[in-house]
This record gives C-alpha cells, sequence and structure tokens, in this order.
C-alpha cells in the first residue's frame, strides 16, 4: 500500500472530517485510486453503523439510585470530617487538660516553695541550736525531747526560771570548780533557752506564714484554675474552629459550661472520663455533631402549616408547590382504582408513579380514603435531593409522556362543568407550576358519587384566593 | 499544514443560560439545581457510560452514577470554561480510563469470547427503520448491526473510545483531544486506525452495502 497518509485522509473523510486543503488534496489521490477511495466508502459506512448501534433507556429507578449514591456520598464524605472533629475534639480536651494542669501548677508552686525554704531554714536553724547544744556537753540528750523544749519555751516566755523538769538530774554541785561550772552550765542552759524561745517564736511566726501563704496559695491556685477554665474555654472554641465543629457548638457550649462551673477536680474527672473512654466519648461527639443534622430532618419534616405557608410564600413567584411523598402499600393497579375511580386529578408517569396536586384538606381527605380501604399509607420523608430530582424527573418524564399521548387520566364523569379535551387529544404542555397538574393534566373530574367532592374545596375557593396546593406523589408499592 | 475541522461534527450545545444559572445554583451548594442538571443529563451520561462499558448494565449503572458523585464532589471547582455537559464528558470518560487499565481490559477481552460478557438482555432490539423494511432486510440489517456492535466493542480501548466520542457522540477533533489529553494528530490517527478495523472485520459480511 503505497498511498500512506492519503490513506489515513481516505478514512477519515468521514462528516466532513477533513480541512479545505486535506479534501482536495485527498479528491486528486481518489480520482485515481480505487482502493483509497473504497477504504473510505467502508469508513462512512462503518461510521454510520457505529451510530446506529442502540442504546437502552436510562433504567428505571436510576434518578432514585444515584440520589441514594449521591447522599451516601456526601455521608461518607462527611465521615472524614466527624472524624477529625472527633480527633481534635480529643485533642482539645487533652490539650485543655495539659493547659489546665500546668496553670495550676505554675500558680500553686512559687507559694510551696516559699513554704518549703521556711520549713527547711527552721528545720536547718534547729539542727545547729542541737549542735550548739550538744557542743555545750550538757543535758542535750534530754532537751532533744520535744515536750521538754516546749516546756522550757513556756517557761521563758513568762520569764521565770523554770526549775528542773522533773526527772531530769541537775548536776551535782560538788566543789567551787565543780559549782563555777554548774553556773556556767545553767546560763548556757538559760541561754538555750532563750535561743528555743526565739526558735519557737520564729516557729510559730512560720506557722502562722505558713498558713496564711496557704491561704494566698489556695486563692492564688483558685485563680489559676479559674485562668485553666478560661484556658479550656478559648482552647475549645478554637479547636472547635478548626474543625468546623461551629454547627456543634451548643453541645460544645454545654461541656465548657459544665468544665467552667465545676470544681478543678470536676472538671478534671469529666475531661479524664471523656479522654480515657474515647468510645463513649466518640459516642457523644458523635451525637453532637448529629444534632444539627436532626434539627435539620425535624424542620424537614415540616408540619402541614409550614408547608402550606411555604407554599402560600411561594406560590406567588409561579414556583412549584411543595412536594409530598407518600406511599401507599398496595399495588399500583389498585391505587390507581382507589384513586381514579373518584375522580382525582391523576396522571401516572411512566416509572408508574402517581402525581396528584390536592389542597392540603384534599391531600388529607385522600389519605384517610385509601387508609379507609385499608391501604397503609406513609409520609415517606423525602430529601430536598429526592425533592428535586423526583419533580424535575417528573416533570421531563411527563413531557415525554404527554407527547407519546400516553397519560393515563382517570375516567371522566363529569356530565357538565368545563369543557374537557376531546378524547386522544394530547393535553396542553405544561406550562408553570401553580395552574397546571404535576404531570400536566388540567382536566378537572367529577368524584362519584357518594366520594368526598375532593376537588370541591378547591373550585369553590376559586372566586377569591385559591388554597394552598401540594403535589402529592403516591408512590405505590406493596 | 492543515486546519483541523471542527464541523461534521453534530453542532454542540451553544451555553444554555439557563444552564448556566443552574450551574451557578449548584456551585453555590443548591442541592435542587444540580438535581435538574442530573435530570438533564443523565440520558447523555448514561447513554454514554452504556458504551463505554460495551453494554454491561450494571457497570454502566455504576459508572454514570459515580460520574454524577464525583460531578457533585467537583461542582465547586468547576470554572465554567466549558459546558456542564462537557465537563460532565470529562469526568466519566477520565472515571473510566482509570478504571480499565488497558491490560486488564486485554486480558479480560481475550480470555472470553466476543461478547460473552455481554448482558444481553440489556441490549434493546434494533430500532426499525423509517422505511417499513422486508423481514429479511430486517432481519439482515440486524445481524451486520450485531457484528459491528461486536467488532466495536472488541476494538482496542482507546480506538474504541475515538470512534465513540467522534462517531457516537459527535465530538469534534479537538474537544476529543482535549477530553482524552492526547494531541490532535492522535486522534485522528486511533479514529483512522479503528475505522480501518472495522472495515476489515465486517468486510465480508457485506456491511452497508448499498447505503454508502
Amino acid at each position: 500500500m503505497a498511498c500512506g497518509r492519503l490513506r489515513e485522509l481516505a478514512l477519515l473523510d468521514v462528516d466532513d472530517g477533513l480541512a479545505a486543503d486535506e479534501r482536495a488534496e485527498l479528491d486528486a489521490h481518489l480520482a485515481g485510486c480505487a482502493d483509497c477511495r473504497a477504504a473510505r466508502d467502508a469508513a462512512r459506512r462503518v461510521a454510520r453503523g457505529v451510530r446506529q448501534i442502540p442504546v437502552p433507556p436510562v433504567p428505571l429507578g436510576f434518578s432514585e439510585r444515584t440520589l441514594q449514591r449521591l447522599e451516601r456520598a456526601q455521608s461518607v464524605g462527611a465521615r472524614p470530617r466527624v472524624r477529625l472533629a472527633r480527633f481534635a475534639a480529643a485533642a482539645a480536651l487533652l490539650a485543655a487538660a495539659a493547659v489546665f494542669w500546668i496553670e495550676r501548677e505554675r500558680a500553686a508552686a512559687p507559694k510551696n516553695e516559699q513554704v518549703a525554704e521556711r520549713r527547711f531554714a527552721a528545720d536547718a536553724e534547729n539542727k545547729e541550736l542541737d549542735l550548739l547544744a550538744d557542743g555545750d556537753g550538757a543535758d542535750a540528750p534530754a532537751r532533744k525531747q520535744a515536750p521538754q523544749d516546749e516546756e522550757k519555751a513556756r517557761t521563758n516566755e513568762k520569764g521565770e526560771e523554770s526549775p528542773p523538769p522533773p526527772g531530769s538530774v541537775a548536776p551535782p554541785v560538788t566543789d567551787g570548780a565543780a559549782a563555777e561550772s554548774a553556773a556556767d552550765a545553767v546560763r548556757a542552759e538559760g541561754g538555750l533557752n532563750e535561743r528555743d524561745k526565739n526558735l519557737k517564736d520564729q516557729g510559730e511566726r512560720s506557722d502562722e506564714e505558713r498558713r496564711k501563704l496557704g491561704e494566698s496559695g489556695a486563692r492564688d491556685a483558685g485563680g489559676a484554675a479559674d485562668a485553666g477554665k478560661a484556658g479550656v474555654a478559648t482552647k475549645f472554641e478554637e479547636q472547635k474552629k478548626s474543625a468546623g465543629l461551629d454547627a456543634a457548638a451548643p453541645a460544645f457550649d454545654e461541656l465548657v459550661r459544665d468544665l467552667a462551673r465545676g470544681t478543678p477536680a470536676e472538671a478534671l474527672h469529666k475531661i479524664g472520663a471523656l479522654a480515657d473512654a474515647g468510645r463513649d466519648g466518640e459516642q457523644r461527639l458523635e451525637k453532637w455533631a448529629e444534632k444539627p443534622a436532626a434539627a435539620a430532618e425535624k424542620a424537614k419534616a415540616a408540619p402541614t402549616e409550614k408547608a402550606a405557608a411555604d407554599d402560600a410564600k411561594r406560590s406567588p413567584d409561579g414556583a412549584p408547590p411543595p412536594l409530598r411523598f407518600v406511599r401507599a402499600h398496595a399495588t399500583a393497579t389498585r391505587v390507581a382504582d382507589l384513586i381514579g375511580a373518584r375522580g382525582e386529578q391523576l396522571a401516572r408517569d411512566d416509572a408508574g408513579r402517581f402525581v396528584v396536586e390536592l389542597t392540603e384538606d384534599e391531600a388529607k381527605a385522600l389519605e384517610t380514603r385509601l387508609a379507609a380501604a385499608g391501604v397503609k399509607v406513609e409520609t415517606v420523608v423525602a430529601s430536598d435531593w429526592l425533592a428535586a430530582l423526583r419533580e424535575s424527573e417528573l416533570r421531563a418524564r411527563a413531557r415525554a409522556v404527554v407527547a407519546d399521548g400516553a397519560v393515563r387520566k382517570a375516567e371522566t364523569q363529569e356530565p357538565k362543568g368545563p369543557p374537557t379535551k376531546a378524547p386522544g387529544a394530547p393535553p396542553a404542555e405544561p406550562t408553570s407550576g401553580k395552574s397546571r397538574g404535576a404531570a400536566g393534566v388540567p382536566a378537572k373530574e367529577a368524584p362519584k358519587p357518594g366520594a368526598p367532592a375532593l376537588g370541591a374545596g378547591r373550585r369553590q375557593s376559586d372566586d377569591t384566593k385559591p388554597p394552598p396546593r401540594v403535589r402529592w406523589f403516591l408512590l405505590a408499592g406493596e | 499544514m492543515t486546519t483541523s475541522p471542527s464541523q461534521g461534527a453534530p453542532a454542540r450545545a451553544t451555553p444554555d443560560p439557563e444552564e448556566t444559572l443552574l450551574v451557578a445554583r449548584a456551585r453555590a451548594g443548591d442541592r435542587a439545581a444540580f438535581g435538574e442538571l442530573i435530570v438533564r443529563h443523565q440520558d447523555v451520561v448514561w447513554g454514554l457510560a452504556w458504551r463505554l462499558t460495551r453494554g454491561k448494565r450494571a457497570q454502566a449503572e455504576d459508572l454514570a452514577q459515580e460520574s454524577f458523585v464525583r460531578a457533585l464532589q467537583g461542582i465547586a471547582n468547576f470554572r465554567g470554561d466549558s459546558a456542564f455537559g462537557t465537563w460532565m464528558y470529562r469526568i466519566i470518560l477520565n472515571l473510566h480510563i482509570n478504571r480499565t487499565s488497558t491490560l486488564a481490559a486485554r486480558a479480560e477481552r481475550r480470555a472470553l469470547p466476543i461478547g460473552a460478557d455481554r448482558d444481553e438482555d440489556a441490549y434493546p432490539q434494533i430500532d426499525p427503520p423509517a422505511r417499513r423494511a422486508r423481514p429479511d432486510e430486517e432481519a439482515l440489517r440486524n445481524e451486520q448491526l450485531a457484528l459491528l456492535r461486536a467488532a466495536f466493542d472488541d476494538l482496542d480501548e482507546p480506538r474504541r473510545v475515538a470512534v465513540l466520542l467522534r462517531d457516537v457522540e459527535g465530538r469534534s477533533y479537538e474537544e476529543i483531544a482535549e477530553l482524552l489529553a492526547i494531541p490532535i494528530g492522535t486522534v485522528r490517527s486511533r479514529l483512522a486506525r479503528a475505522r480501518e478495523e472495522l472495515s476489515r472485520r465486517l468486510g465480508g459480511s457485506g456491511f452497508g452495502a448499498g447505503e454508502a
């Protein structure tokens, strides 16, 4: 095959796949090359054939499964955040505990040191005196006995010379030198007593100072504890922000308040309990994180009044009315019979879901009717996703169904009233939200005799202000 | 030397103001807007996923759903330089390419007879042509399309994707090059080789004879 690049051009000559200069070059070549002409024709057939390979329609339930996956993905995506929050909170607790301890120890340490120094000094002086007494060589061992010391000190305080204590042995006076020596000893003892007195005073002062210092230290320690608590709160705030836990602020604030309210020991106990019992801590944190979500869920399951209020608020803008998802535990056929036979304004999309646009009262009446027929009905909590997607999807599908003329209408038994479309005529293309049925079926149908006139309320109030309507998506299934 | 033609492919949708608004809302976290975008694009995404996965329904659905998940996760970073649909294309293609390592895909295809891994139930009946064909004509056409489908599915992945994007999805060379992050010359080369291979495999079947 000598055509080379021109063969490639021939294969690309599909759907105007060549530039003008390439085309001119190829045309000149094709005029004399049957192989390349055949290749080009085959390429065109192949390209056309590939385009004709059919693709099945989007499977039923695809959007719902996609929604579920999106929800799952979002919750999974949120999990690392929760984990991070847990980690951050645990770190915050530990950091707070550390800060608390450090602050307290720092506040208490100087006072304790002073007391200890004074004690040490007093002890040292005592020892010095003992040594001095030992050096005098008299009755030092006896003086070492504390009761005796105290007694002597008491005596010195009174300024009286104390008699020898009972049981103490006075030095025997033998001769003049000995008497002199004894007198010296007595003088020495008097000096010692004086020293003892001073020491006692000093000791008492020390005790007093110690007491005062203790009180002051306790006050300071209390201040440090307060500072520690403030540190805890600050740390929590910082960690909360960094972990993106603002949403769980109330719960954190509660903990911080607990910590601040309680004694340091209680606070530490709580912190320790949370830090040690990691599992409990995680659960608590998870609950904190879930609180806002739970509140949002609660808000989502809005009461009827709120839905009506929302509807009234949104309707003037032509926005779609609020949605209500109801699951009926019966086959689609049975539900269709139950609803359709009673002349509801009804359409069914090609996924088999019933779409009914009703007033609040009508919705309640319909629910009651289904329940009375033995069909269990439950409200389906629909997320924003679900609501948005179902509505969009239903709108799109309803359009398609309408276009195909395949809308399933309820049997009309209305003898008179507003003119209805001729059988088989395609319903009008849906316009904006409030003026049409959810599936583009504007026909109103009379209820069967005996059946509550579900549309009556709406018709009566058409002259004044239309009551708020909700779209009722009835999901049938056993 | 040459200017790549951008014509030939079906016209790409011009930026739709409504869609631009939806994208902006979705970027701001509006779930309803993203839901609307899903509805708008699910047919295209599904079709592409179905073709990329050679008609394996479960894989196609998984690919399509995952693409939407990725889109949601990345919507905040979507600058709007391209249309949302093109962006979705890029997501689904990247996802598919990442998932199917070339070697694994080849090994899988060679271990199985052609079409053995295909979910036959998922394949719809061939649409009847506009003109009511005679039964023998219709049968022949269906047979030829089945052959083409088998040959198409058996192409090397890069060539198959190139044909898919150009002949089925109608993307221009430039778009394909951008989507696949390859030079335009490579796109053209892959296309030419793929068409040549398909023509060769269908040569004896008289495929499309009389239609050209």
